[in-house]
């Protein structure tokens, strides 16, 4: 089925044509949210509204980009929505706990370097960690970034400089050098 | 570490940044069925809801504006009977508006608990603004009718309205100004006061005094 019998199908309530629009877009999306995410329940969560999202807007897909660019933009403002709010769920938890564990501080064994990067990339600010994520994970253009955060490439160029160097910093703080 | 060494740990740990397990295809696909088919259910009898709330307060605005044709027409043709005439309307169409504007506030609660319900489930708010659009106009008529003589019914309405404004400001994804909104009605009390105004009592008793 191609992507035009597909989306014809999918406005008429086709089921067939529905399915056939998940299979071929399923693994791309639940890939980019768990790349996110890092964690199983909230890349499902995040693939099934995105779906439930694209089969209530198909309507409003003009062709102007590949279906699969559509499919990926709207995944995009789903997981980058539902990881703020996330993000402030836990915020709300941590208080709470700083607030248990007063004066027993928990000391872990210090990570690796790959390790403190890995934390580093987590808390980047979401927009430079999806351009980080689309770029040097997926290996996605920053034209296929911009078409997908609504943004120029040149910008998306800008955050990953800018994610970047906040990971060298966050190297250097861990290295205990002065620059990296 | 330089530039090279600082390239190679990137690099090594991109290859293996939170690599995604095999997709659980089947299993979402089956949830998507289910929320669709939620999705779905609550929207019909969200539009069922809000149009028989809505013929409703249609029915009671339009036999308000009829007592108030009844009294100017009946004072036209017979001057002296002024005082009576529009002593015993004014009556009716206070009570009249009570009872409207009492339906109106059933209806901007259930729309509020539906709203917050989305907000916390992180549903999007497509649908919503139309909502809140027709109820802040039906708002502004209840401001500017005889039923905002009562202090609590006017500091009540004026807060609706600057919440239903609230929301149909918020452009779609704006979790943020949901948020917000979210705050906003929790802090004045809004929910609560609405549920205390439409309770039982308050409907009864609007309906007593037509």
């Amino acid at each position: 089925m191609d992507e035009q019998t597909i989306v014809a199908g999918v406005r008429t309530g086709d089921s067939a044509a529905e399915r056939a629009l998940y299979e071929a877009n399923v693994d791309m999306v639940y890939r980019l949210a768990y790349r996110m995410a890092g964690d199983d329940d909230q890349a499902r969560d995040f693939t099934q509204d995105t779906f439930v999202r694209v089969f209530e807007r198909i309507e409003q897909f003009r062709g102007d980009a590949a279906l699969s660019t559509w499919i990926r933009a709207i995944a995009m403002t789903v997981i980058l929505n539902g990881l703020r709010k996330v993000k402030r769920l836990r915020e709300r938890e941590t208080d709470l706990d700083v607030a248990a564990h007063v004066g027993s501080p928990d000391r872990q064994a210090e990570p690796d370097l790959k390790q403190r990067l890995r934390e580093a990339v987590g808390s980047l600010p979401e927009k430079y960690r999806a351009v980080f994520v689309l770029h040097d994970v997926e290996g996605y253009t920053h034209d296929e970034i911009g078409t997908v955060l609504k943004m120029p490439a040149g910008t998306s160029k800008a955050q990953l400089s800018r994610a970047r160097a906040k990971l060298r910093q966050s190297l250097a703080e861990f290295a205990g050098e002065a620059a990296i | 570490m330089n530039d090279e060494r600082f390239e190679g740990v990137l690099e090594e740990m991109a290859k293996d940044y939170h690599e995604p397990p095999a997709t659980p295809s089947d299993e979402m696909w089956a949830r998507i069925q289910t929320l669709r088919l939620a999705r779905a259910r609550q929207k019909r009898s969200r539009i069922m809801r809000l149009s028989g709330w809505g013929i409703g307060i249609a029915a009671a605005l339009v036999i308000g504006v009829g007592i108030g044709r009844r009294s100017a027409t009946e004072q036209a043709i017979n001057p002296d009977s002024a005082v009576a005439a529009t002593d015993v309307p004014a009556t009716d169409a206070n009570a009249l508006y009570q009872f409207a504007a009492t339906q109106h506030l059933a209806q901007v609660e259930s729309f509020l608990t539906m709203f917050r319900m989305d907000a916390a489930m992180g549903r999007p708010i497509d649908e919503v603004g139309a909502s809140a659009t027709d109820l802040l106009s039906t708002t502004r008529l209840y401001l500017d009718s005889p039923a905002s003589e009562d202090p609590q019914l006017l500091t009540l309405l004026e807060d609706i309205e600057l919440v239903l404004a609230q929301i149909t400001q918020l452009t779609r994804d704006d979790s943020d100004e949901m948020t917000l909104i979210d705050e906003s009605i929790e802090q004045r009390g809004v929910l609560l006061r609405l549920q205390s105004a439409v309770g039982a009592d308050a409907l009864a008793g609007a309906q007593g005094a037509l």
